[in-house]
């Protein structure tokens, strides 16, 4: 293994947390986020990658998109058309549970720095099982500005734990998993990793941990002589249920570390697979910042939005020409610019409707504006009132569509908002997406 | 120009919502009506338009002008169906008023209709407007929400527009309370106005309008083939297009307080009639009410005052009944009803009613000079019209 960098990071994690009946109902941690009803996969992938830099051409991209309804490579395409990915040498799709550190022993061992990218998709299940939480991370690998992979390991042993995905129909005691897997599997496979970083715990600001049920930090922090052990995304789920939540928290740790800080990542379950991190350049010149934007005004997640997404009516039928002709300038969004009048546009048009000229060429528009005027609209077919918006963009062009469902208030004439994609509806078995409006900032 | 073109015959269904009758009923007793008004026989017209909107809301009726020549046995002339959104029936008047100053006919048929109550929960115009359109660009639009937009653009740039909006839904009942053609034949409260179900932004459920079911008509001659009758001169009409269907709410050129279409069919509909002071020149109007702040930006769009102002005009009582310029004596289309392609023929026979002194207890005394303004679409395009007194009076003035 060379050594690889993590030179960019970026991290999502919706705003939406249960609200105490459904906390209850699902035993779950209050802290868990959930994505809002118009959030999906790919939305949540798209979140990730606006914070990273943006490049034409990627490296590979290792792709872990489990429980979503599109295709690998309709994600990757939607993403392409507004410009948030490069275009990739090769997608390489991981598979559902695989973990934060199954990907930085993959990215060590191509010849080319790729893109990762790992999004935790999950709505609360219902039925008494425990909510997972949702994320999603983007890395970049090259330089080592944010991080170094100063090791990888992996091992597969028959556990019979049934440490996997989804509740087991007869679910075994979790004081087994914590006191006899965690302390056998997390030992070993802890003593391995360190000794192919050559570093001792000693060197460790703590240790980030998902396993199929929920830790008490402080006793292995005690037993693995570390600072801390943290939990990334509520426990529970199974092998790599948490691997966004466990890289950015991971990131997150060695940040805060300082020049000299390494983390440790462990994701356990039929043995199990972990890394270790060390500080990148990044972390002696400049001041911390989190991988994952700041959480927000977050919104409760109750059961009317929880039914009302179940039970959302299909959107209308659609011409898969007209998406395939419309959609990548919509997604873009492109409009035009008018060489005559200098007029900007939206949505992308064959003349400039200020003037009336055809000399007109498409333009990439800017994703913030202003709210010129919005209407709350209780008659379209919703769980709950839709605000429509309308939004004058930074630089020209003028923007019609709906604010964000979990966006912290209404939206009032005068704020400053940026465009996001987000699921609108499935009609004709194709997800559409479109940007919504959400406040800035 | 040429020469004026006259109505001499105008006639309306009662509107409401009628199981018992359907496209073609209505079309037929429509045109039965309007030929014994204008004491005419289907014989003498030579040409017909026919305004619908939205054929396929009921069945495939309305969707071209053979819908209006069957149910009235009209063969071997040319009928021809008009399609302009909302303004759909007053596209067709200026279709037939063309026709007659070009001489291409001697005697014009204008039949507006349509039948929106007899549809599927689904197959409704909300519901289409709701489940149709383009996959993502109209996705979420609904007409209330079209309107919504300008009130709340209204209330950041002029303050609260409710007050002004319960003031036009009060009006407009108190006159369809007296209109017997009229939908809703009730009065309402401020109370009842304002606590209504919401539908989008300050707009509820009474400050729309309601689909119905109606259809009215107009028999169009050349002044000089009015010999002396009862007549009223279409002395001015214009029709503007302006923003796109989907594209409308993207436009940059709106100023989301009112439509550019209205106030440029308005200026050429001025022009061509002489009127350079509207609030003052003109005596009723029937202006496109589909939402109470639809009516308050009409008046600003349509110059019956200044930007803004049209909160104080119909506050002031200005646009009510004994005001002085009463607007929508039919009970508009809030109380009224709107059929949507037959609206725009209604509002000049209401026009014609009034200028004819046959307006009943909402006569407007001395009326000679009445507006018709119709406006189609999320603010595509908008008709206008002037219609002047031009009987034996005039004749011999
Ligand atoms: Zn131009």
């Amino acid at each position: 293994m060379h050594e690889v960098g993590i030179a960019d990071v970026s991290g999502y994690v919706p705003a939406y947390r249960l609200d105490d009946y459904l906390t209850r109902e699902t035993a779950s941690s209050p802290d868990v986020s959930v994505p809002g009803p118009d959030e999906d996969a790919f939305t949540l992938m798209w979140e990730s990658l606006t914070g990273l830099p943006r490049v034409e051409a990627e490296g590979p991209v290792l792709l872990r998109v489990p429980d979503s309804d599109i295709e690998t490579r309709a994600l990757v395409a939607h993403a392409r058309s507004n410009g948030v990915l490069g275009e990739p040498a090769a997608v390489i799709p991981l598979a559902p549970d695989a973990g934060a550190p199954d990907l930085l022993a993959l990215a060590a061992r191509l010849a080319q720095p790729g893109l990762g990218l790992l999004v935790d998709h999950r709505r609360p299940a219902g039925a008494g099982a425990p909510a997972t939480a949702s994320a999603a991370a983007a890395v970049r690998f090259g330089p080592p500005r944010v991080a170094r992979v100063a090791a990888v390991a992996a091992r597969h042993t028959l556990t019979f734990d049934r440490w996997r995905t989804g509740p087991a129909p007869d679910q075994q005691d979790a004081r087994f998993v914590e006191e006899a897997l965690v302390a056998v599997e997390g030992d070993a496979l802890l003593a391995d990793l360190l000794k192919a970083a050559g570093r001792t715990t000693a060197d460790l600001a703590g240790v980030v941990v998902t396993c199929g049920t929920r830790l008490r930090g402080a006793r292995w922090a005690k037993r693995w002589e570390v600072p801390s052990v943290w939990q990334a995304g509520g426990g529970t789920g199974g092998p790599g249920a948490s691997a966004a939540h466990a890289l950015l928290t991971a990131l997150d740790r060695l940040r805060a570390a300082g020049p000299d800080g390494a983390v440790a990542v462990l994701d356990l379950g039929w043995g199990g697979g972990g890394a270790v991190l060390t500080a990148g350049t990044d972390a002696a010149e400049k001041p911390a910042e989190p991988a994952a934007s700041a959480a927000r005004g977050t919104k409760a997640y109750g059961l009317a939005a929880w039914h009302g997404r179940a039970t959302e009516a299909p959107g209308p039928w659609t011409s898969p020409a007209e998406l395939w002709r419309e959609m990548p300038a919509l997604l873009g969004p492109t409009g035009y610019r008018c060489s005559d009048c200098g007029g900007i546009g939206f949505p992308r048009a064959g003349v400039c409707e200020l003037c009336g000229s055809f000399e007109v060429a498409d333009r990439p528009l800017r994703r913030t504006g202003v709210v010129a005027t919005h209407s709350v609209d209780h008659l379209f077919d919703s769980s709950d009132p839709v605000q429509m918006v309308v939004v004058d963009l930074d630089g020209g062009g003028r923007f019609f569509g709906q604010a964000v469902r979990d966006v912290p208030r209404r939206l009032a004439v005068g704020d400053r908002v940026r465009l996001v994609l987000r699921r609108l509806h499935t009609a004709s078995g194709l997800p559409h997406y479109f940007w919504k409006v959400d406040l800035d900032g | 120009m040429g020469e004026d073109v006259v109505a001499i015959g105008a006639a309306s269904t009662k509107f409401g919502e009628f199981f018992d009758r359907g496209y073609a009923d209505l079309v037929r007793d429509v045109v039965r009506a309007v030929t014994a008004d204008a004491g005419i026989t289907l014989a003498d017209v030579d040409a017909a338009w026919l305004g619908t909107a939205f054929a396929y809301t009921y069945s495939d009726e309305g969707n071209a002008g053979t819908s209006l020549a069957e149910p009235i046995g009209m063969h071997g002339r040319p009928v021809t169906r008009v399609a302009a959104y909302c303004a759909s029936g007053l596209d067709a008047i200026r279709q037939a008023v063309a026709a007659l100053r070009a001489h291409t006919c001697d005697v014009a048929l204008v039949v507006g209709a349509e039948k929106m109550r007899d549809v599927g929960p689904r197959g409704s115009l909300v519901m289409q407007h709701v489940n149709r359109g383009h996959p993502v660009l109209s996705k979420g639009r609904t007409a209330p929400g079209i309107f919504g937009l300008v009130a709340e653009r209204y209330r950041a740039v002029y303050g609260d527009p409710r007050p002004a909006m319960t003031a036009v839904a009060m009006k407009n009942h108190a006159y369809g309370e007296l209109n017997p053609r009229a939908h809703f034949r009730r009065a309402v409260s401020a109370e009842q106005v304002e606590a209504a179900p919401p539908l989008s932004g300050p707009i509820g459920l009474l400050d729309a309008c309601p689909t119905t079911d109606g259809a009215a008509a107009l028999v169009l001659v050349r002044e000089s083939d009015s010999h002396g009758r009862r007549a009223a001169a279409i002395s001015g009409i214009a029709m503007s297009n302006d923003l796109g269907y989907f594209t409308a709410n993207t436009s940059s050129r709106s100023d989301l307080l009112g439509f550019e279409s209205t106030r440029s069919a308005a200026a050429s509909a001025y022009e061509q009639a002489g009127v350079t002071r509207p609030f003052d020149e003109i005596d009723v109007v029937e202006l496109h009410d589909c939402f109470t702040i639809t009516e308050v930006v009409n008046y600003e769009d349509l110059g019956l005052c200044g930007k803004g102002e049209g909160r104080d005009l119909v506050l002031s009582g200005a646009t009510g009944p004994g005001g002085a310029l009463p607007v929508n004596t039919s009970g508009g289309l809030k109380a009224c009803g709107h059929p949507i392609g037959a609206t725009g023929v209604r509002m000049v026979v209401d026009v014609c009613d009034q200028v004819w002194g046959r307006a009943g207890v909402r006569q407007v005394p001395g009326a000679r000079t009445g507006l018709a303004h119709a406006l189609g679409g999320p603010g595509s395009l908008a008709c206008v019209a002037v219609v002047t007194d031009a009987g034996p009076a005039r004749a011999a003035a």
